[in-house]
């Protein structure tokens, strides 16, 4: 059980993470809890993913239920951004953690109980069923960012978010990295079984372990008269009360849209370029880039003003995308593709704090939420 | 969603034109030829919109009011 005292004003900073040391136990463990349910939630579905395509073969069966997370993260975002800011933190993640840990169950259930033949035909209502668990367990995983990221305002002081953030961005290329070893392996070795065990086991794990960790959080009051279950009116207000910080978002939603044009050929690309087994061990040496940014956040901080960060690091990256394509060089693409994925944390880390700093807090999580629907940031 | 609208523009548009179409003729000769080079434009292309989106936004009023109010 961790106690924590609710005030911290006054202490100094002696750890090296920058985060005052009776909230930062706390903020640490929900770091940890939320890189299990992360990295369980994204496993599970891309083992899902490829089992579907190595049992299938079928490109549309992939792209819709592809597309059918991206859509249902999108909707579900700011439904539960409404629901965080009208509940304790704590219990959001709960809701989350058990969310996942009910579909995972009901998901191994099924896939125990019914023939596998039955389940991989498209026909099959059984293959809807364990595509629609699978996909609502790990949806819900997906939604900790939100909460998450409240959480940061609630537990670390004002100046020290942005390193907080930085560490929040380096526990998503963690899981990044997790994922695409791991999914991959355990399809090819153990079969789509072992991974629902494995991820049904981590997930009652992280619920176990979220139980024990205590914030110091009172109930909110719904102070602002809002009863929508899906708030987005609520973010919209919140959003144009801050000068500029519409444009910030329609800014990020747009770098994601073109973003997507980049991460969409670049497999492409590269197997032009190079072997599938170099261009495999290639991308996991990359990803790492992705750890990096976080870790430089997470040392130095993003200084006064964040959001000049966020433009400066969009500048040289659609700088580095114009390019590292003029010749096709692998050397080029890698140098290319490190100083993208090392910016991306910063630029994201930028952008959550603008947020926590400009938000009140009893809306941060619709705003979060709306982000998300806006923004739509796919994982790869 | 992106992947799924770009990658038929690639195969159908850009691939085509880099590889013998008049894409090649027009620039080929120091852009290089052959479908990768096709998509290579698209990079080109995707970085230079974005450049020139980041540049808008750096000089406009929403920019200049986030960073003058850290508060």
């Amino acid at each position: 059980m961790n106690t924590v005292m609710v005030e911290h004003e006054d202490e100094t900073s002696a750890d090296p993470l920058g985060v005052a040391p009776s909230d930062e136990a706390t903020f640490r463990q929900l770091l940890i809890n939320t890189l299990i349910s992360g990295v369980t939630s994204s496993f599970l579905w891309f083992a899902l993913t490829f089992w579907v395509y190595l049992e299938t073969r079928s490109v549309v069966a992939t792209g819709v239920i592809g597309g059918a997370f991206s859509l249902s993260a999108a909707f579900i975002g700011p439904a539960f951004g409404t629901f965080v800011d009208h509940h304790r933190k704590h219990a959001a993640m709960m809701l989350t953690t058990a969310t996942s840990t009910a579909c995972f169950a009901a998901a191994t259930v099924l896939f125990l109980l019914v023939d596998a033949d039955q389940v991989l035909r498209m026909r099959s209502p059984w293959f809807w069923l364990l595509v629609a668990l699978t996909l609502l367990g790990s949806v819900a995983g997906q939604m900790r960012g939100i909460a998450l990221s409240t959480c940061v305002t609630l537990l670390v002081p004002e100046d020290r978010r942005d390193k907080a953030n930085g560490l929040v961005g380096t526990i998503t290329g963690v899981s990044f990295a997790i994922t695409s070893v791991f999914s991959g392996l355990v399809i090819g070795n153990l079969g789509m079984g072992w991974a629902l065990y494995l991820a049904l086991a981590l997930t009652v794990g992280a619920l176990v372990h979220l139980r024990t960790i205590h914030i110091a959080e009172t109930v909110p009051k719904s102070a602002d008269g809002s009863t929508s279950r899906i708030d987005i009116r609520g973010a919209m207000e919140a959003i144009h009360a801050v000068p500029g910080l519409f444009m910030l978002i329609l800014l990020a939603a747009f770098n994601n849209l073109l973003g997507g044009v980049f991460m969409a050929l670049m497999d492409a690309y590269g197997l032009e370029l190079v072997s599938v087994q170099t261009w495999g061990f290639l991308w996991g040496f990359i990803m790492l880039a992705f750890i990096a940014g976080g870790l430089i956040v997470a040392k130095f901080g993003l200084g006064s003003v964040p959001i000049r960060l966020v433009v400066l690091g969009n500048l040289a990256n659609w700088i580095v995308c114009s390019t590292f394509a003029l010749r096709s060089s692998i050397v080029m693409l890698t140098i290319g593709m490190i100083v993208w994925l090392t910016l991306i944390p910063i630029i994201e880390a930028a952008e959550q704090t603008v947020l926590q700093r400009s938000i009140p807090f009893e809306r941060q999580g619709r705003v979060f939420g709306f982000a998300q629907m806006v923004e739509n940031a796919p994982p790869r | 969603m992106t992947a799924i609208f770009i990658g038929p523009v690639a195969e159908k548009v850009f691939m085509p034109t880099m590889t013998d179409g008049r894409g090649a003729d027009w620039i080929g000769s120091w852009f290089g030829t052959g479908p990768e080079r096709g998509l290579a434009v698209m990079f080109t292309l995707a970085g230079l919109v974005g450049v020139v989106v980041t540049l808008v936004v750096r000089a406009s009023r929403s920019y200049r009011e986030l960073a003058v109010a850290p508060s």
